[in-house]
């Protein structure tokens, strides 16, 4: 018998749903990871080759948002992850999340140039494009869905290693982790067209901690850490990475990742395997609540509206160009700063004495729990 | 600022391209993906269009027809190495002087930027949409048989294309000297 949650999902509205997660997955880079691409930016040196590559990829991010267009390279695989309790029906998802992919190749959305192995053909008509990955994660609480679009060779790579090893020689420990992971990211040398996110799970098996490292991808960056003691270790990576100076795309300077997301499970105790995705600044992936009838109820990782800029064209600059607008843009996010700074400080200096506690007023509906964007 | 790279590339620019300049890049670039790659290691003939001192870029355009005239809407650039075995050939050729693309290539092949002059070129992954913005127009080259579309060869009227040497003729390899510095950082990290 259908679980109560199941019996209310639409058919059409869950298809609605994943056309709508993966088209917008395709174009708009989230807003975590567009923040940390900004503050890389106004860390990194003024005039280097790091810095010129990081403001094209700004650009193109831009551009992208702009034109709604397929932002990046070809995605090789749709991937889909659903959390859901664990009553609740699958087979509507994988139905909504096939025929999603199947019309996002036949309307252009995803560019791809598939074709089936081992014949070689092009994929038509019922299977053409892409056939989308649909893994299932049982939570409890609302139903959420996450896209994410790699390509297959710049976007993003996998690496598996295990603890003792000569990096970390002895008893595994967090510490060890931390330092095998800086040094797989040396390896990497600026692969894939980073700085990206480096999502690392520990403990079980590769294979199967590979594909939790893919929950670590999916944390937006700066959100709270499930495993509050892995903190510290993600820290010690990002700093330690940074500080080997291999910069955006191997081409020198401070920013070699954005964030590292850490995740960890039962392990034997000599022996811990440590899972590695590392992806590019483009990591095309979002995440959606579903409300009761499968249709979205709020959008989790986009940027707010009116941050989406739609110039008509989109524009031309030259990298000094750009550079000039980039310092320009952190100055004036700075004078901003200051002024708010200032008028919070004066605000405190003339506050009366505090009048007694009064009831509060009926809580507003909170940012983003709009119904389906247009 | 940016060195004005203008192409095809003769002898003496060639020796004003030490590693580390960044470059904008003014003419035709010629393009060649996998299928590209594949036919000319079949004995494929360059066309004649391609000049000697041309740059050839890795890369599967992908551009959209308006009229009579192609529109550029992506120009992402491949990762190099696996179009390593022609490089010695086309060097010695001349029909290229130079190699556009992502990632390098290795030692064994690098060496041969020093017999025949050559140089490599490192443009910006992940930018593909912002890349097309400099390539003002586009021509499919008769080269092959059967290459359609992304596949076929280019060749892309460009200007501006911002693009870093990281490979010149002297043997200088940039990501090399950079490895070589990130190796230094790592063990002091370790310390």
């Amino acid at each position: 018998m259908a679980s109560p949650k199941s019996a209310a999902l639409r058919a059409p509205a869950l298809q609605a749903t994943f056309e709508e997660l993966l088209e917008r997955t395709s174009w708009d880079l989230p807003a975590d990871l567009d923040r940390a691409l900004n503050r890389a930016i106004e860390d990194e040196i003024s005039g280097t080759n790091g810095r010129a590559g990081l403001l094209e990829v700004r650009n193109a991010i831009d551009h992208a948002r702009a034109t709604r267009t397929l932002l990046g390279t070809d995605p090789a695989a749709i991937h889909f992850i659903v959390e859901a309790p664990a009553d609740v029906d699958q087979k509507p998802f994988l139905e909504a999340a096939t025929a999603a992919a199947v019309n996002a190749a036949k309307s252009g959305t995803i560019r791809t140039n598939a074709v089936d192995l081992p014949n070689g053909k092009p994929r038509r008509g019922k299977t053409q494009g892409l056939a989308p990955n649909v893994r299932f994660r049982t939570q409890d609480g609302p139903i959420r869905l996450h896209a994410w679009l790699p390509s297959a060779s710049e976007n993003s790579v996998a690496l598996s290693r295990t603890l003792p090893c000569t990096e970390a020689p002895g008893a595994p420990s967090l510490e060890g982790v931390a330092k095998t992971v800086i040094h797989a990211i040396h390896s990497l040398q600026g692969q894939p067209a980073g700085p990206g996110i480096i999502a690392v799970h520990v403990g079980g098996d590769p294979i199967g901690g590979l594909d939790r490292a893919l929950d670590q991808l999916l944390r937006p960056i700066g959100g709270k850490h499930p495993q509050r003691p892995l903190v510290a270790i993600e820290q010690q990576i990002v700093d330690g990475a940074n500080q080997l100076m291999i910069g955006a795309q191997g081409l020198g300077g401070r920013s070699t990742i954005l964030a590292a997301h850490v995740g960890a499970s039962e392990a034997p105790a000599d022996c811990w395997a440590i899972s590695v995705l590392a992806t590019s600044t483009v990591c095309r992936r979002h995440t959606v609540t579903l409300d009761d009838k499968g249709g979205i109820a709020r959008w989790e990782t986009t940027l707010a509206e009116s941050a989406l800029r739609t110039p008509k064209e989109p524009e031309t600059a030259s990298v000094a160009e750009l550079e000039e607008r980039a310092t320009k843009a952190a100055a004036a996010e700075e004078a901003a700063r200051k002024r708010e700074a200032k008028k919070a400080a004066a605000g405190k200096k003339a506050a009366p004495k505090k009048a007694p506690a009064k009831k509060a007023p009926p809580a507003k509906a909170a940012v983003g729990t709009k119904t389906k964007k247009k | 600022m940016a060195f004005e790279l203008n192409l095809p590339i003769d002898h003496p620019t060639l020796l004003d391209l030490s590693v580390g300049t960044r470059v904008a890049i003014q003419g035709t670039v010629i393009t060649a993906g996998a299928e590209v790659h594949r036919q000319l290691a079949e004995g494929a003939e360059i066309p004649e269009e391609v000049v000697e001192g041309s740059l050839l870029f890795h890369c599967r355009p992908h551009l959209v027809r308006k009229g009579k005239r192609f529109h550029a809407l992506a120009i992402e650039p491949e990762v190099s190495a696996p179009y390593e075995p022609q490089v010695p050939d086309w060097l010695s050729g001349r029909h290229f002087r130079g190699f556009l693309g992502y990632g390098g290539f290795s030692d064994e092949v690098f060496q041969h930027f020093r017999r025949f002059t050559g140089c490599y070129l490192q443009t910006f992954a992940g930018a593909g949409a912002s890349l097309a913005r400099y390539v003002t127009g586009a021509r499919e080259l008769p080269f092959g048989s059967g290459l359609k579309g992304p596949d076929a060869m280019w060749a892309l009227e460009v200007g501006n294309l911002p693009a870093v040497v990281t490979m010149d003729f002297q043997g200088s390899n940039l990501l090399q000297m950079i490895s070589q510095g990130t190796a230094r950082n790592l063990a002091s990290i370790g310390e």
